[in-house]
């Protein structure tokens, strides 16, 4: 290893581990929106994901591109794209809830019961698209529906500017400048609004919220579509960005999200956004020196290095603190 | 029935397991009036207040509020129609600032969605603005105007305590329950929140309280029931009450086994 292809790599790496860190960041939300809400993981978050990157493929199939759009048409596209993706994820999130966690909740199952309908939930999404949509809508039934379908080149992978000497390329920096636009939309939601401060006072003392007139089922219902509506535009996004993907997409991703959430801190909105960027950027960083197939190495062995001296991720305050 | 009762508890028995934790109580609290709710420590206190927020469902009887029955109701839709309360442990949502404290109350009456909320749209920054202004004149009302900013964690006991009658009063209720507001409290405080307590009256609410402290009690309430061990033994104005010699046996437990 020669220090100046380290240098020489830097660069790239980093922006490269921008864009990735800003998906993971945008489903991490999800994650720990439900969490801090119910102290439920979501399992079947990673396949909300999946579906929003089929409804944007829909949307894509449906209009036919020829050529790949640059300037006002590929903001419309993207646009109408996120906003399909956002309807259909976010559907999808609030189903799977009212289906697979609420009767639980109504009956007072225990957490690990909600755990186990999660990831039955999880395992019936894909395989749902596996047998049925991806043969049927997707018209791609070969060996059952497994195999990856492709999407149309959406943009081109122009150089738009560079700094220094990374260059960076026009569908990193949609990535990258849509995932934050989505997220202080959301901050904004959370922080000044009625939404907000009942999903905050819900996550803090539900018993207390209540008694204030805040419906725990309503909150409920709002984090699971804003959280899945995040994961739609992380489907869009992840869908122009490698242009293919298949009824198994939300695990890699899904995982490595759910390690932003806890690497930031679980519960805390701040935190997902912090884990899922660092997660992106180690990765990234870490491939330079060992070859991209340790990423995934690298990026666990980091969690595990974090929780040892910061059990409650980064931004994380312990529950018990939080609650006294 | 009496269109000046605000709330009325029928011949209400709430029973947990073997434990019964109330048995037959029959309550009624007057519009505009300070009721108090006494008694020794197990008494079933705060189980009335469970059962009237719909924390418990009465084993057996009815709870009516301005005339409409409301045991078995979702608890949100209870305080919606516009009863609040404050807790005997407080039960303030600790990381939110005092001002926002309050807002989740002023909340209740609110309605703009997620969409005009992300946009910022107007009439979403209208109903924050008034959500803000409502829950900045509140926390004045309870004398801690100066500390709107700070997060609620952060606070002194008694200004705790304060803003949890603040964020109660931010739901617009009618009756307001107040659980034990003086516990903990020093002299001058307590002299404070008994102004306080007159104050919210005096604006048009009702007031029930459940407190251990007598002074503070018979000064202040138009009404006091007693239970002991589930039972209601005695109501009345503060100065009957004083002299029941049920009362006094419960409380100074002359004749009572406990065991």
């Amino acid at each position: 290893m020669v220090w100046n292809d380290v240098v020489a790599q830097f660069g790239p790496s980093t922006i490269g581990g921008l864009a990735f860190g800003s998906i993971y960041a945008l489903i991490a939300l999800g994650y720990t929106m439900v969490y801090g809400v119910l102290r439920l993981i979501n399992f079947a978050h990673s396949e909300i994901f999946m579906i929003g990157t089929f409804a944007a493929l829909f949307v894509l199939n449906l209009v036919d591109l020829s050529a790949p759009l640059s300037g006002l048409a590929l903001v419309g596209m993207l646009l109408l794209l996120i906003v399909v993706a956002m309807a259909v994820s976010g559907g999808a999130a609030v189903l799977l809830e009212q289906v697979a966690y609420r009767p639980l909740r109504r009956h007072g199952a225990s957490r690990l019961a909600a755990l186990i309908s999660a990831i039955g939930a999880s395992i019936f999404l894909q395989e749902l698209f596996a047998l049925i949509v991806i043969p049927d809508v997707f018209h791609r039934p070969q060996q059952g529906g497994r195999l990856p379908v492709p999407g149309p080149r959406l943009v081109n992978r122009d150089v738009l500017f560079s700094i220094g000497n990374a260059n960076v390329r026009t569908d990193q920096l949609i990535v990258i400048v849509a995932a934050l636009i989505m997220m202080v939309l959301l901050n904004q939601l959370v922080n000044r609004s009625r939404i907000g401060r009942g999903i905050r006072a819900t996550a803090q003392d539900p018993e207390a919220a209540v008694l204030m007139g805040v419906s725990i089922d309503g909150i409920v219902r709002l984090t699971f579509l804003l959280g899945g509506a995040m994961a739609g535009v992380a489907g869009v996004l992840y869908l122009m960005e490698f242009e293919v993907t298949n009824y198994f997409v939300g695990f890699a991703l899904g995982i490595k999200a759910f390690t932003s959430a806890v690497l930031g801190g679980i519960g805390n909105l701040r935190g997902a956004l912090l884990g899922g960027i660092l997660l992106g950027l180690i990765e990234n960083w870490g491939a330079i020196f060992f070859g991209s197939q340790w990423k995934d190495v690298i990026a666990f062995i980091v969690l595990v290095v974090v929780l040892l001296f910061r059990p409650t991720g980064i931004l994380g305050e312990s529950l018990q603190k939080a609650r006294a | 029935m009496n269109d000046r009762t605000t709330l009325r508890l029928e011949n209400v028995t709430m029973r947990f397991g073997g434990v019964v934790a109330m048995c037959g109580v029959d309550l009624r609290v007057e519009e505009g009036q300070i009721a108090a709710l006494i008694g020794p420590n197990g008494a079933g206190k705060t189980t009335v207040f469970n059962v009237i927020t719909g924390v418990c469902r009465p084993t057996e009887g009815s709870v009516y509020f301005e005339g409409r029955r409301i045991d078995g109701m979702k608890r949100f839709r209870i305080a919606k129609a516009g009863i609040a309360r404050t807790f005997q442990n407080i039960r303030l949502f600790a990381n939110m600032s005092a001002l926002e404290n309050v807002m989740v109350g002023t909340d209740a009456h609110h309605r703009t969605g997620a969409v005009g909320a992300a946009l910022g749209l107007p009439w979403h920054r209208a109903e924050e603005k008034a959500g803000r202004q409502k829950a900045a004149e509140l926390l004045e009302f309870v004398g801690i105007a100066g500390k709107s900013a700070e997060t609620a964690k952060n606070l002194p006991y008694g200004d705790q305590r304060r803003l949890e009658i603040a964020r109660a009063l931010a739901t617009e209720p009618k009756l307001l329950l107040l659980d034990e507001p003086a516990a903990g409290m020093n002299p001058a405080e307590k002299r404070s929140l008994q102004e306080l307590i007159r104050r919210i009256r005096d604006s048009g609410r009702t007031v029930l309280l459940i407190e251990h402290d007598m002074g503070l009690v018979m000064d202040i309430s138009d009404r006091v029931s007693v239970l002991d061990f589930g039972q209601k033994i005695a109501e009345g104005p503060p100065r009957e009450v004083r002299a029941n010699a049920k009362v006094i046996e419960a409380y100074l437990g002359a004749t009572a086994d406990a065991s």
